[in-house]
């Protein structure tokens, strides 16, 4: 934040800005000397003029950007500025022209400045001074707000990243120890489901701790896990319960956002297994076309009881919802349906 | 005399842990074994229960709320693998609090 801050200013420190100024006005000294002294060689009289000159142009173009200018807020404002820098001219045309060819010989006794140029020609040079430093100042504003929205996007991108990262990290721990519970019981009596189940764990976990940081992985990968994570809570639930887990269509080759389905997974086996004595039900079906990914999860509506305070990962469903956004805005549909006894997610993907 | 107990767990592989646990023990007799808390809340008011091993979160009604409505509540151990609820467990007059998995 504090980096960006710096550069909000104008992207130039202030002796930079200064040193401009100096070069821009020093140039149109010389520039308008050539122009003064009519192409031969500028006399003592000619500095003086082109340097009274100046300090008119100066005055016009320094209330120009530092009040008009900044001014005008918004789009109608330029009506009025426009009325404001036409009556900017006439003031300093009208001084000008006073000053040469009136008041000059009072301050200056000793030189006698003939007025070379109407009233027109001065005002046209003003008018041309002032648009060249509007211009100028634009064109600076412009490099500006260039480098502002290059920094606003990138910041806004690091966010989006560290949202997903810490979107992404939300399955329950208390799974783990549950399932740590499970197995451990199971080894008691060498029940044989015990080193598939270990396996499964094991497999999670590679899966929770390293392919899915990446931003994609194979979605055949993806739907291992859910497996796995089906049949280590079949493995702890009730004989009663009805869990299925169905696959149509080829994963093979596709690629997926990891970790986008299992909150869905979870918050079934915590409203339905969890939600009810019996006639639990999960059922998942999982469609793989060519170009869409579907994502279906019904399971009997329940009323869970958490104890106590939030447990974390609770808002698991917004937190999926919000990376969907992010991930696959408008590819995705996703409709929650529910009536009096069952609760049905379907998400659909589209992955081209 | 032997200690009456009674557990409640709706995981199947965690009744079977406590159960040969308390099977184990000469001095403790497990008087039943209850997958929710209307088993619970049925059973202890059959029997008499001295401890009751209750699991947190259950179906339905979790173990901390069944155990808020017992006017009469035995000798209470909280069997959970929630360490966040330790503190409201105690508050509830709990004698203990087991994270699982826990050994004998």
């Amino acid at each position: 934040m504090k980096k960006l801050k710096k550069t909000c200013g104008s992207g130039i420190t202030n002796q930079v800005r200064i040193l401009l100024h100096v070069v821009f006005w020093v140039l149109s000294y010389f520039i308008l000397l050539q122009v003064f002294s009519l192409g031969k060689t500028p006399v003592q009289v000619d500095f003086l003029y082109d340097f009274l000159f100046h300090l008119f142009l100066l005055a016009a173009v320094y209330v120009n950007l530092y009040v008009l200018l900044p001014g005008v807020k918004r789009m109608t404002g330029w009506i009025f500025y426009g009325f404001q820098m036409l009556l900017l001219v006439s003031i300093i045309t009208w001084l000008n022209l006073k000053f040469f060819n009136e008041w000059s010989a009072v301050i200056f006794p000793d030189f006698y400045f003939i007025s070379y140029y109407s009233a027109k020609e001065v005002a046209q040079t003003i008018l041309e001074y002032l648009i060249i430093t509007t211009l100028l100042k634009f064109s600076k504003s412009w490099f500006t707000v260039n480098e502002l929205q290059r920094r606003l996007l990138e910041a806004e991108k690091e966010k989006v990243q560290l949202e997903l990262t810490s979107l992404k990290a939300q399955v329950n721990p208390h799974f783990f120890f549950n399932t740590l519970n499970g197995l451990y019981a199971m080894s008691f009596k060498n029940n044989p489901v015990l080193a598939t189940s270990i396996l499964q764990l094991s497999d999670l976990m590679r899966y929770f701790i390293y392919d899915a940081t990446a931003e994609t992985v194979p979605l055949e990968k993806e739907i291992n896990m859910l497996q796995d994570y089906t049949s280590l809570m079949k493995m702890r639930a009730d004989e009663g319960a009805d869990i299925d887990f169905e696959i149509k269509g080829d994963p093979s080759g596709k690629h997926i956002s990891p970790l986008l389905f299992i909150s869905f997974l979870e918050n079934a086996f915590k409203h339905g297994v969890k939600g009810a004595r019996e006639n639990t039900f999960i059922h998942t079906l999982i469609e793989i076309e060519t170009a869409r990914i579907s994502f279906k999860i019904s399971n009997n509506k329940g009323q869970a009881d958490e104890p106590g305070f939030k447990i974390k990962g609770g808002s698991g469903l917004e937190n999926v919802k919000r990376r969907l956004e992010l991930l696959y805005p408008l590819k995705h549909l996703l409709t929650i349906k529910e009536d009096e006894n069952k609760f049905e997610v379907d998400l659909q993907l589209i992955t081209v | 005399m032997k200690i009456n107990c009674i557990l409640a767990d709706d995981e199947p592989l965690a009744r079977t842990i406590l159960a040969t646990y308390i099977n184990d023990h000469p001095n403790l007799e497990l008087i039943d074994s209850c997958k929710d808390a209307f088993e619970t809340q049925l059973a202890l008011n059959e029997k008499r229960c001295d401890i009751l091993f209750l699991d947190i979160n259950m179906p339905q009604v979790s173990g901390i709320s069944l155990l808020k409505s017992l006017s009469n509540p035995p000798l209470v151990i909280f069997t959970t693998a929630y360490p966040e609820f330790a503190v409201e467990g105690y508050e509830l007059n709990a004698i203990d609090y087991l994270l699982k998995p826990f050994s004998f």
